[in-house]
């Protein structure tokens, strides 16, 4: 959600049930156009908010030239200095991501520890990658060798702020057997978690981007929004990631309308599972797209106005059981 | 001859009796003279019909002017009404010359029908472009009716008084009664409490925080409920359910009470007799009203299409849901089954209205049945926004949407529903009144098992707690009492011991069982903890159930605080010295830490117990050690079998940032 429409929309995300307590949107408001001055940002954009167990982290975004490749991620908790987020992560670390599903601590420098003996549904997931298992183990193999790495990068660590270590450990004291080698510092899981929803959730309205012909993508100018012709269509919305999983066959199935400087982008009809966005048209004013499968991920448009965004509001979770609720 | 009776039916019933319709009929008559032996059989029941809608009808609507009949058909708002409606049908009817015009009235009709909302929308592009103008339509016409009533309510007031000073002592007494019915009906004070909402980040929007307001002041004028507040919203994957949560009132409890036990006794026919008495006590014009309740469900399936762009008038709002959800249950055959609670008794001590828009009408929800309660414990689905909707789901749920959506509010408010601590406290002196309650009850139910209800009420002695102590979940306490595995509240009021100890082998048996046990080393001691502390909630992942927060934390002295529960996400209370209130705003599910495929598993297990022999368990999964082994031992191939040197990888993972494209939809 761009900052500049960020109190227009204030409306609309307490119909789509979100949450930013009222005494913290100037604050935010403030630290945000702050941000945008000292980096030099084109613009700035409100991303969303992580609900932790004791702090939330807000999280926000600004890109300088391009509006697609070239974002930096910053995360607070106090609403005040901004934090950059780190860029950099092994294929070990998503994949521990993925196997971590507990809610956030609240504290950057935590350490998740995943103990072997808790992953009954990690055991199962992982060699639930069917295409391309060979790729897999290679990646398997190569994880061991980063392991050597890792552990050295995270002893480094480790040697400046070892009292927080045992205190995580003590504090873990259900999980029997703390192994070092998996172990992931909640900034960087953070950043992983962050980078999956926004690669699987953020969209745009059609038109909203465009390409010009040497291959920049602007923002449209005059773009208003999605009418009510169009809003019921989910071809009309596209992922802001361009690599979004994209389709092996050829592209027979084009629109009508093909425009190629504006349907650069894979739109949502195609994500699995088959109705993992729900799109409603509240209060006869907003239009709101959840994403079931992250919960808490959503997209909200005033149709009066024509103003819209992106927003991601929860635990930063995947829903694993949408197949069997939808 | 036949098309005449229901011609005559229909306009006795209708009073209708226009030269020009008569006129109009006539001509039909002849049109269809040929298929007329189909149709009496036909006409013969809609006769019927119509004759039992109303029994008293026929005495006095011949002494009724036509001109006078013709002003009722007439007097609905807007261009459209029975009158011109019914006219354009036989213009229709007359100008196409169908040949069996009877069989497809409704047809007809409900075409017609059509092309008014047809015109209407055409209408509004060209005015205000692409808002829907209806919707705005029907608010105003909430808005309209309100006032119209407060105005009368004025006036009724006013003459009151006039009487009073009149007869001043005869009337006093009466006065005085009137300001009670109007006094007890708590509404909850929406716009007031929807401030400390918006704080609190889950404020309602303005037009919605009106508009409810409007309609639960609405619902405090029937003198039903003794209590009614807003409960929050459940987001549906097609639509949205707003949810409003009434208290019966004594006197409203008692009679339904009675109903049920009157039907348990008697025969059916004694039941619909009291569904008329029901009525009378519903509605001020029973006699207007009723026939028409019997039209509407001969006409049921056209009603469904319209329902949408119909403006309702006002005092269909509320759809109050008579029919005994008590009764239903013995039918099913099942032993294991136990008895819904009663009315005004634990998991139905409140009654729940729904609604998918708020300018339309508000649908009573049964009252809960423990099973269902338990079968929605052990499925995980998102709501459609469609009560009707059946649900498939893997362990079987026994119902529609409904009863799963009934659950649900039963589940969420029985666990997150709190307030701080000492604002309530249990209400001994009713004790006599709930001991008869009880006794109703124990006639009527199969079990008799004795329950004593502990009303809360208002703690006149508090103090207000400090906003750090009060983000400290130690100083929170639930409102509702527990729902036990069974699904019915469990022996309520303060836990005593042996109680808490029994509840604790369950809580280990059911692994994930709802909410909170009474631990025994925590301070259960005193009386202020209702129905138990929030700190002995248990959650799912190894944090605390609960996350208390100050609003602002730049000021923190005069910031509200807030409990925001992380077992069921959207649910929160809010609380500011002496003002503290609840809602709920989210999807309806729990936040699950176990995945659903592993409970999948369990139950397969527990359903067939014969194949539990330990060859089918070895195949079904490895054990750890197997698993670790099989692993490195993969690992160790592949790490010979690999084509690339190390070096490479390495470098491949010290670069840039890198684009996570693939992970698995696990």
């Amino acid at each position: 959600m761009d900052v500049k429409v960020f109190h227009c929309l204030i409306d609309a995300l307490n119909v789509a049930g979100c949450c930013i307590y009222n005494d913290s949107i100037p604050i935010l408001y403030h630290s945000l156009i702050k941000l945008q001055s000292e980096n030099h940002f084109n613009s700035v954009y409100l991303w969303g908010r992580i609900e932790t167990s004791s702090i939330d982290y807000y999280v926000a975004y600004g890109h300088q030239k391009d509006p697609i490749e070239d974002k930096i991620f910053f995360y607070t908790q106090n609403m005040l200095e901004w934090d950059i987020m780190p860029t950099d992560w092994s294929t070990l670390q998503t994949d521990m991501v993925r196997k971590i599903k507990t809610k956030f601590y609240g504290n950057p420098r935590y350490v998740e520890i995943i103990g072997n003996s808790n992953k009954k549904s990690q055991e199962t997931t992982e060699y639930a990658i069917s295409p391309n298992v060979e790729l897999v183990f290679g990646e398997e193999g190569e994880e061991e060798d980063n392991n050597n790495v890792d552990s050295l990068k995270y002893d480094d660590i480790v040697s400046v702020t070892e009292e927080i270590n045992e205190i995580v450990e003590a504090e873990s004291a259900l999980i029997d057997d703390p192994n070092l080698k998996l172990s992931i510092k909640e900034e960087d899981r953070l950043a992983i978690t962050i980078k999956m929803i926004e690669n699987e959730s953020h969209i745009v309205p059609r038109g909203y981007f465009y390409k010009l012909p040497n291959g920049t993508i602007t923002k449209a100018p005059y773009f208003k929004g999605l009418d009510y012709s169009e809003i019921g269509n989910e071809k009309n919305f596209l992922h802001i990631n361009q690599q979004y999983c994209q389709p092996k066959g050829q592209k027979n199935d084009v629109r009508p309308d093909f425009n190629g400087s504006i349907d650069f982008l894979q739109s949502i009809d195609k994500d699995i599972p088959k109705g993992c966005w729900a799109s409603r048209l509240f209060s006869d004013r907003y239009f709101i797209i959840h994403n079931l499968l992250w919960p808490g991920a959503l997209y909200v448009q005033d149709m009066n106005t024509g103003l819209h965004g992106y927003f991601y509001n929860g635990y930063g979770l995947k829903n694993l059981d949408l197949p069997f609720m939808i | 001859m036949s098309n005449m009776e229901i011609v005559k039916s229909i306009s006795d019933t209708k009073k209708i009796s226009s030269k020009e319709i008569k006129d109009n009929v006539q001509a039909i008559e002849k049109i269809s003279n040929h298929d007329r032996s189909k149709v009496s059989s036909r006409s013969t029941q809609l006769r019927s019909l119509f004759t039992c809608g109303g029994p008293g009808m026929k005495e006095f609507d011949y002494d009724i002017d036509i001109n006078y009949a013709i002003g009722i058909l007439k007097k609905e708002d807007g261009n459209v009404n029975v009158y011109s409606h019914l006219q354009d049908i036989l213009d229709k009817i007359l100008l196409e010359r169908p040949k069996n015009p009877l069989k497809n009235f409704e047809k007809y009709s409900m075409m017609l029908k059509r092309t008014y909302i047809h015109n209407d929308v055409n209408f509004e592009r060209v005015f205000v472009d692409n808002i829907n103008r209806n919707y705005c339509f029907k608010s105003l016409q909430m808005y309209k009716c309100a006032l119209k009533k407060q105005v009368e309510q004025q006036k009724q007031y006013n003459k009151n008084k006039k009487n009073i000073r009149k007869i001043e002592i005869d009337q006093h007494e009466e006065k005085k009664t009137m300001n009670n019915i109007n006094d007890t009906v708590q509404v909850q004070n929406l716009c007031e409490v929807n401030y400390m909402f918006n704080k609190a980040g889950f404020g309602l929007p303005m037009d919605e925080a009106a508009v409810i307001y409007l309609t639960m002041n609405e619902m405090a004028q029937l003198n039903k409920f003794e209590s009614i507040r807003f409960w929050g919203k459940i987001f549906g994957i097609k639509k949205m359910y707003y949810v409003i949560e009434c208290k019966w009132s004594a006197a409203e409890l008692e009679r339904k009470l009675m109903r049920v036990n009157s039907v348990s006794h008697y025969s059916k026919s004694s039941k619909h007799l009291d569904n008329d008495v029901t009525n009378d006590s519903l509605r001020q014009d029973p006699k207007l009203i009723d026939p028409e309740n019997e039209f509407e469900s001969a006409v049921s399936y056209i009603e469904g299409e319209m329902a949408e762009n119909s403006i309702n008038h006002y005092d269909s709002w509320i759809n109050l849901n008579d029919s005994d959800s008590c009764i239903a249950i013995p039918k099913s055959s099942s032993k294991t089954l136990l008895p819904p609670e009663i009315f005004g008794v634990g998991a139905n001590k409140n009654v729940y209205f729904v609604t998918n828009k708020l300018n339309t009408q508000w649908i009573e929800l049964e009252s809960v049945k423990p099973h269902h309660i338990v079968e929605a414990r052990k499925i995980k689905r998102y709501f459609t926004g469609k009560l009707k909707n059946p649900i498939n789901s893997f362990s079987k749920f026994d119902g529609s949407e409904t009863e799963y959506l009934r659950a649900q509010i039963a589940r969420i408010s029985s666990s997150t529903q709190i307030c701080p601590r000492g604002y309530y406290i249990i209400d001994e002196k009713d004790k006599a009144d709930l001991s008869r309650i009880s006794d109703l009850r124990s006639t009527n139910s199969i079990s008799s098992r004795k329950k004593s209800v502990g009303d809360l009420i208002l703690n006149e002695n508090t103090k207000p707690i400090s906003n750090i102590n009060l983000t400290n979940v130690n100083y929170w306490v639930h409102k509702n009492p527990h729902i036990d595995i069974n699904g019915v509240t469990h022996k309520s009021g303060f836990s005593n011991l042996s109680h808490s100890k029994k509840h604790e082998v369950n809580a280990e048996e059911f692994g994930e069982e709802d909410h909170f046990s009474y631990g025994e080393n925590v301070n259960v001691n005193s009386k202020s903890d209702l129905f138990g502390n929030l700190g002995n909630d248990i959650s799912v992942d190894n944090t605390s159930a609960w996350k208390g927060v100050l609003c602002s934390p730049f000021d923190p002295r005069h910031s509200q605080a807030i409990m925001k529960s992380h077992v069921w996400p959207g649910a929160f209370a809010v609380a500011y010295n002496l003002q503290t209130d609840y809602m709920y705003i989210g999807w309806g599910q729990k936040h699950d830490y176990n995945m659903l495929y592993n409970i999948f598993m369990d139950e397969i297990k527990m359903e067939n117990p014969t194949q539990d022999d330990t060859f089918t368990v070895e195949l079904q999964e490895f054990t750890k050690k197997e698993k670790m082994e099989n692993e490195t031992h993969c690992l160790h191939k592949n790490k010979h079998n690999n084509p690339f040197p190390l070096r490479f990888n390495r470098t491949k993972y010290k670069g840039g940032e890198k684009v996570i494209t693939y992970y698995t939809y696990e």
